[in-house]
């Protein structure tokens, strides 16, 4: 197993599971962010939906 | 003539489930019509705890085919056990789901990792409590505050306690507007309370339908343990959100949700037998779940609070607490505690972010739980 059957394999797996939730999510967020421009795709004349 | 009465009764007496019945039973029977009584008279979950309360009392009635091999109760539970009713749970949900909060605001995504810190918390415990790894593992992600992801947590990683952690799952998310408003109140001030936030952009229809494609790419690459449920919660709202399939929709929507929460939550309660719901685990597991609801909660406040010391338009760190998940009832709690301070203050709307990115925070930390404990 790849986590060990201990005390410290928990905290261990706590720590990289919280630290790497942020990762992942923050990166839904940076693509989130780029959705916007989705909509501008979608109406050509719209305005920079950025600095609406 | 009297002594083959005797005999006939007596034959007749061992194959009923008298002589199997024990207190534990009673007790158990008990748990299940308090459900069903929490469910009609406090609206508790209904939809969840009457199944759940009824199919508890039927598993303790020993006599009973149903829970048994080639019962009806059994292939119910097979459903769950195979992993298959969860992620229909999953579709339906998406079918239901408007994901333009969470489009809208992405900084806001960020309270959904910062609100699950009970998940681990839960698991260091269960851990020092004499638990397995994996059965910690399945008893923190409690706090993830999510029912589906919680059976299939449980179901892959301590099969076994699949009764006591739904249960506690969802009684907890039933109980969500009695556990969360306490820890906010204590962690904020009346001044961030009183917070008012921006309404937030409109989201336009080709962001909906590319959101679930986007996320069911990115799962299914990151997070192939978790796909089956984020993959069909993308495809139920891809139904919703195209606009061409409305009958799909709202057959996932409605039909199937109905039929599926029909099977599982009998499933569920047919695993609640006394033999194995009466131990000193299931009131650690009730416990540690609390811990974990109390302190998710108390870990998304304050993810807010910090948010707050970098940002220049400062959010109401109430809405913090909805990225715990539980969709939307933990985005209700938020909202109904600020207007509770001014009447005014409509937060249902961003809080809503928060509370859609906490799914996604707790099928991430799952995934990566899942991937790490599987393997053993």
């Amino acid at each position: 197993m790849l986590v060990p059957d201990t005390l410290q394999g928990a905290l261990a797996l706590s720590l990289i599971d919280f630290f790497l939730s942020f990762v992942v999510i923050g990166a839904i967020g940076l693509v989130l962010a780029a959705f916007p421009w989705l909509g501008r795709l979608a109406k050509p004349g719209a305005k920079d939906p950025i600095k609406n | 003539m009297h002594d083959q009465f005797i005999l006939f009764l007596g034959a007749l007496l061992k194959q009923t489930g008298l002589q199997e019945l024990w207190w534990g039973n009673l007790v158990m029977i008990a748990v299940g019509c308090a459900m069903i009584y929490l469910a009609i008279a406090k609206h508790f979950e209904p939809y969840l705890l009457i199944g759940i309360g009824f199919a508890c009392i039927v598993a303790n009635v020993p006599g009973s085919d149903l829970i048994r091999q080639g019962g009806l109760f059994h292939y119910a539970y097979q459903g769950v056990n195979l992993l298959i009713l969860p992620p229909l749970i999953f579709l339906g949900v998406g079918a239901m789901t408007d994901f333009g909060p969470m489009i809208a605001n992405p900084r806001l995504v960020i309270l959904g990792a910062g609100a699950h810190l009970g998940i681990f918390v839960a698991l260091v415990g269960a851990k020092l409590w004499g638990f397995s790894i994996q059965e910690s593992g399945a008893i923190g992600i409690i706090g993830g505050a999510d029912g589906p992801m919680a059976i299939f947590v449980t179901v892959t990683l301590a099969p076994h306690l699949l009764p006591q952690i739904s249960v506690a799952a969802y009684s907890y998310m039933a109980l969500m507007p009695l556990i969360q408003p306490p820890v906010m109140r204590l962690l904020t001030t009346k001044q961030e309370r009183l917070i008012r936030m921006e309404q937030p952009r409109q989201v336009g229809k080709l962001e909906k339908v590319a959101f679930p494609i986007v996320m069911a790419v990115i799962v299914n690459l990151f997070l192939p343990p978790v796909a089956p449920l984020i993959t069909m919660l993308a495809l139920g709202n891809l139904l919703k959100e195209v606009g061409v399939v409305e009958r799909l929709s709202k057959t996932a929507a409605n039909g199937v949700m109905n039929v599926v929460t029909i099977v599982l939550t009998v499933a569920i309660g047919s695993t609640m037998s006394a033999d194995t719901f009466l131990t000193v685990s299931t009131l650690q597991i009730v416990f540690l779940g609390l811990v974990a609801f109390v302190v998710g909660t108390a870990s998304g406040v304050l993810t807010a609070k910090i948010m707050n010391i970098f940002l220049t338009k400062k959010i109401n760190p109430l809405i913090g607490s909805a990225g715990i998940a539980s969709v939307p009832i933990a985005a209700r709690v938020s909202a109904v505690v600020a207007q509770q301070e001014d009447k005014r203050n409509y937060l249902i709307y961003q809080a809503m972010g928060p509370n859609l990115a906490g799914v996604f925070g707790t099928a991430i930390s799952g995934g990566i739980m899942l991937a790490l404990l599987r393997a053993g």
